[in-house]
Formats: structure tokens, C-alpha cells, sequence
């Protein structure tokens, strides 16, 4: 059908309506259509009218992306109308953004209708935002979406080391960003530095940056580990650097076991890699300068260091000398031995408490062993036997000794009494009898030869005496006796004699006769 | 003093952070006069282990590239200067 034909239905759709009263004539002159034919005939008229595809513009609203056929649904609308839009999951996948409700979008496409639903719709092939360009718009949204994700949160930022030795270098080898790292990282001789290349722009570089990344991270278990990676790029547009804001390379930086460091683009760029990036700086020199920011000082540091650790032990010495002084002024060090002393007897008195207790408790062992075992030893049955044997034995000895006594008794009782009974016979009598007398006799005799020795010697003993009594004697010591001649009497006292009588005078030896002439008494001693 | 049975520790931050908290324990007068000075013997030897990394020189720069077998692999760098 031509365009003309859709302006002939306007015109009977208009035609009709202004004969409301008239009923359908039997007849008909005018054929009636099916609905699928009236849509066929609606749908041919809007493709007429708008061959080829139409650029709108408008604001979505209603977006939907259908999750299992992952087709995209949605309206675009401005102050006077709205229109249904579709997006085929093939084109949708070709957006660097989201489109979401309220964006001003310019939208590519043709409209059809759709006969299912009566309604006619935009089939959208192709989405651009309005006011700002659709790379810049796709790095606002993915920038959102990964912020909300927690990808560029400050937490999981892997620490940078202060002082890396193996640098892993990742751009393109072609570019001016590695002569640019490579100018600082030169002063220091002894850092590692490798490069991994990799296309830093282009379709697909995304993917290969990501990929480096992971077969870096997979390397780096060896023991000449990677210390950091320097992800750079020198400055060039939004397009030109787009592959630094793909989300395949934001997600393997934040998955980096090895810290990663940007340098991408020129001061005032920051990709997606930047916001993940472990550290970003604004260019590769800079990044380089941040890698070597402590290595720079490190010399510096060691000489301080040398210098605190000389210091340090001559401080330390030194008070460890004040120190001794002190001490060597205690009385500890004036009269060292007392303490040694002290602790020497400690030790004697506890090793004498130990062998003390140690032999006590030997000794009670010993002699419990002992005694077991002796007491084992008794109970052994030759033992045993030999001991009821020698019981036997002894039984035996006693036994015998008791007859043997028992005898013995009987015979000395015998005995005894033969004796006693010959001792009762006559003929002892007389002998006893006998024995007797001549005992008495025997007596007799010496109490008579005893009694006259008593006597001698009485008789002996008076002889003395009356030696010692007799005139001999007295004579001898010059006295004399006086008697008188007539009768012979001894003249004791004067009144006996008379003058003229006569006297005797005896002396010791010899006589004198004498006559008297005086007889006065005179005291003989005076 | 002898420097034999030192060992250095695996990397240069390693020596520094041991290096450090010597300095620490001897600055701090924690440590006995005996050990001080194993401390300080060791200290110096860190010394000397990182500025002998310092002096030292690493050959070329290599190139690293993925080799068949998915691992990594590694070249001199032939630079135009």
C-alpha cells in the first residue's frame, strides 16, 4: 500500500463518524476488513511513511532489560508525546553505558508496529546520551557501579613496599611512558626491572591488560617474587585511553595479590585502573618517582642508622659502667663470699636433707626386701621339711632325754635309799657309837692338855710377878731389909726398936748386923 | 668483631625493619649490655648488608612475555640507543 492509502483511511475514519445514525447496510458497499488485515495495512503505512531509520530524541522513562532474553524495553517521551522503544539484546550489548530513567537520549532506529498489542514502537538500534559524550557517560556509570561494589575502597588498597627490588613494568615497549620510567628507575642500579608489554590502546587491549595482570600474579609465587607492577600509559584522549576504564581491568587490579601502581595519561586523567589501583599517580614519571620515593633516602638512612647504633652502645656501655660502680660499691662486692657462703651451706643443708631422706627411704626399702625375702626363703619347702625334721629330731632328743632322766631318778631314788637303809644298820650304830666316844676322848685329852697349858702359863706368869714383887729385886735397887736379931721380924717403924737392940741387916748381897742408938722418928723424906 | 653465621634477611625492608627495632632496644636500654652488643654486631652487619645492596648492579632489563606454556618468559631487553 502507498502513502496515499494511509490518508484514505484517515478520510473513511472521518467519513464514518459523521453518520453516526446510519446502520451497517446489509449489502455493504464497503467491504469489511479483519483486524489483522486493518494492522497489516497500518503497519505498511508507517513503514511508507518512514522508510529507512529516524534519529529521536527524548527521555527515557520505564527502562527495563528484560533478564532472561536480555532485551532491553523502554519509553521515550518529551513534554507532548511518548513512544514505546525496543533494543535487541545484540545491540544492547554494543552500549558502553546504561541507560537509565531520566536521560536525554538520542535514539537510532525504525518504527513498526507491533500487531499483538495494536501499538506501534521504535525497534532501537543504537543509543547515544545527550549533553555529554557516551564514553564519558559509560565512565560515570561503571565508575558508580564498581564505587558501590567497594572496588576502589580505600581498606583493600594492598600496601605499597617501601623498598621494591623486582619492578614489573606494564605498558606498550613502543611508547614514551616507558623511556619516562625508565629514566628515573635507571639511578638506582640495583632494582629488578622487567617489562611486560601490552597493547596500551585499541579494541581488546582491555582484555590483554587484565590478562597480564593475572600471568603476573600467577608468577609471582616463584621466589624472586614481584615486589610491584607499574601500569602505565602516557596521555592521549577519552578514546585513546579508554581500555584503562574497562571494567576487566579494574576487576584484575583489585584481584593483584602484587601491589599495582597507575601512571596513565597526563595530570588531569583518571581511568577506572586509577580508582582501582592500589596507587595512582598522574603520569608514569610520577609513578616511577613514588616507586623509588624511600630507595631515594635509603643511603641517608643508613648512615643515620650507623650513627644511632654507635651512639646507642656507647650510651648503653656507659651506663653499664655507672652501673657497675654502684654495685661494686655494694656491700655484696666489699664482702663477695658472704652471699656465696650463704648459698653453699643452703646448698649442703638441702643435699643433706636429700640424701637424708633418699637413704632413709633406701634403708626402709632395703629392709623390707630383706625381710621379704627372707620370710620367701623360709617358706621354701626343703626348709620346711628340714625344719620339721630337726622339730622331729628334737622331740626325739627330749624324749629320750626325759627317759633317760626319768630313769636316772629312779636309779639315784634307789640309790639313795640303799643308802639311808644301810645307814639304819646296826653295826653303823656301834661304829657311829664308837666314832663318837673316841671324838669325846679325843676331846677329853685336849681340853685337859689345853687347861694345864693354861695353867703353866698362869704359873709362869705369876713366877714374874712375884720375881718382880721379891726382895732380890728391891734389894738389888739398893734398898735393904732391917730385922730384928732376936726374932727375926722385920723392922718397919721405929717404935719397934729400942737402943741397943739388934738388927739384922740384909742387903743385896751379904748382911750386916747393927746395933741401935737412936730411935727417933724421922721423916724419911722431907 | 666476627661477621660469620649472619645471615641477612630475605629483603632490604626486612634488614631495615630489623635494623630499626634494634636501634629501638638499644636506644631504649631494654636490652642487657651482652646482648647490646650482639645487637650492635648485628645492627652494623645490617648496615653493611643494605648498602652492599645499594652498590649493586642489576643486569639488563628484561622483557617478560607470555611463553607457550602459559607461563611467563623473559628476554634482555635490546634497547635502540
Amino acid at each position: 500500500m502507498s502513502g496515499a492509502g494511509f490518508f484514505d483511511f484517515q478520510k473513511q475514519m472521518t467519513s464514518r463518524s459523521t453518520k453516526p445514525a446510519v446502520g451497517p447496510t446489509p449489502a455493504g458497499e464497503v467491504e469489511a476488513l479483519s483486524v489483522t488485515q486493518l494492522t497489516a495495512k497500518i503497519d505498511r503505512a508507517i513503514k511508507a511513511g518512514f522508510p529507512g531509520s529516524v534519529l529521536v530524541k527524548g527521555e527515557v522513562s520505564n527502562y527495563k532489560a528484560h533478564a532472561a532474553s536480555g532485551h532491553h524495553y523502554f519509553t521515550l517521551k518529551d513534554a507532548g508525546a511518548a513512544i514505546q522503544c525496543v533494543m535487541w539484546r545484540s545491540d544492547a550489548a554494543r552500549l558502553k553505558f546504561q541507560p537509565s530513567d531520566g536521560m536525554e537520549l538520542l535514539a537510532t532506529g525504525t518504527v513498526s508496529v507491533y500487531p499483538q498489542q495494536g501499538k506501534y514502537q521504535l525497534y532501537v538500534t543504537m543509543l547515544h546520551p545527550l549533553g555529554q559524550g557516551a564514553l564519558e557517560l559509560a565512565f560515570q556509570q561503571l565508575k558508580a557501579k564498581l564505587e558501590a561494589e567497594g572496588l576502589f575502597d580505600a581498606a583493600s588498597k594492598k600496601m605499597l613496599p617501601r623498598f621494591p627490588r623486582r619492578i614489573v613494568l606494564l605498558t606498550s615497549s613502543a611508547t614514551a611512558a616507558l623511556q619516562d620510567m625508565l629514566k628515573v628507575l635507571r639511578r638506582y642500579s640495583f632494582l629488578k626491572l622487567s617489562l611486560f608489554h601490552v597493547p596500551v590502546q585499541g579494541d581488546g587491549s582491555a582484555a590483554k591488560i587484565a590478562a597480564a595482570i593475572n600471568l603476573l600474579n600467577a608468577q609471582s609465587t616463584t621466589p624472586d617474587g614481584i615486589d610491584v607492577i607499574l601500569l602505565a600509559r602516557g596521555g592521549g584522549s577519552l578514546e585513546d585511553l579508554w581500555e584503562f576504564n574497562e571494567e576487566i581491568v579494574a576487576r584484575a587490579i583489585v584481584a593483584s595479590q602484587i601491589p599495582i601502581v597507575t601512571g596513565i595519561g597526563h595530570e588531569v586523567d583518571t581511568s577506572i585502573a586509577d580508582l582501582a589501583a592500589d596507587y595512582h599517580a598522574h603520569t608514569p614519571t610520577e609513578a616511577a618517582q613514588i616507586i623509588v620515593q624511600h630507595w631515594k633516602t635509603a643511603g641517608e638512612m643508613l648512615d643515620i642508622s650507623a650513627l644511632r647504633l654507635r651512639r646507642g652502645v656507647r650510651t648503653r656501655v656507659a651506663t653499664a659502667q655507672q652501673r657497675l660502680a654502684g654495685v661494686q660499691r655494694h656491700e655484696m662486692f666489699r664482702r663477695p663470699l658472704d652471699r656465696i657462703n650463704q648459698l653453699r651451706q643452703l646448698l649442703d643443708d638441702r643435699h643433706r636433707a636429700l640424701a637424708l631422706a633418699v637413704g632413709q627411704q633406701l634403708r626402709i626399702d632395703q629392709r623390707r626386701t630383706t625381710e621379704l625375702g627372707e620370710r620367701l626363703d623360709q617358706q621354701r619347702p626343703e626348709l620346711l621339711v628340714g625344719r620339721f625334721r630337726q622339730k622331729l629330731n628334737e622331740l626325739e632328743k627330749r624324749l629320750a632325754e626325759r627317759a633317760r632322766r626319768g630313769v636316772r631318778t629312779l636309779h639315784d631314788r634307789l640309790q639313795r635309799a640303799i643308802i639311808r637303809l644301810g645307814e639304819r644298820h646296826p653295826k653303823h650304830q656301834i661304829r657311829l657309837v664308837s666314832q663318837r666316844l673316841t671324838a669325846s676322848e679325843k676331846e677329853l685329852n685336849r681340853a685337859v692338855i689345853s687347861d694345864l697349858q693354861k695353867r703353866q702359863m698362869r704359873l709362869s706368869g705369876f713366877e714374874s710377878q712375884l720375881r718382880a714383887l721379891g726382895p732380890e729385886n728391891v734389894l738389888s735397887r739398893g734398898y735393904s731389909i732391917t730385922t730384928m736379931k732376936k726374932t727375926g721380924a722385920v723392922v718397919r717403924s721405929h717404935q719397934q726398936v729400942k737402943e741397943g737392940d739388934r738388927l739384922v741387916t740384909q742387903f743385896a748381897e751379904g748382911s750386916a748386923e747393927s746395933v741401935v742408938a737412936d730411935s727417933r722418928q724421922l721423916p724419911l723424906f722431907e | 668483631m666476627a661477621k660469620k653465621n649472619q645471615t641477612p634477611p630475605k629483603t632490604f625492608e626486612e634488614a631495615l625493619n630489623e635494623l630499626e627495632q634494634i636501634l629501638s632496644e638499644i636506644e631504649g636500654g631494654e636490652v642487657g649490655l651482652e646482648e647490646s652488643l650482639l645487637k650492635y654486631e648485628r645492627g652494623n652487619f645490617l648496615i653493611q648488608h643494605c648498602r652492599g645492596v645499594l652498590n649493586s648492579a642489576e643486569k639488563q632489563i628484561e622483557v617478560l612475555s607470555k611463553s607457550a606454556d602459559g607461563g611467563v618468559q623473559s628476554v634482555p631487553l635490546n634497547e635502540p640507543e
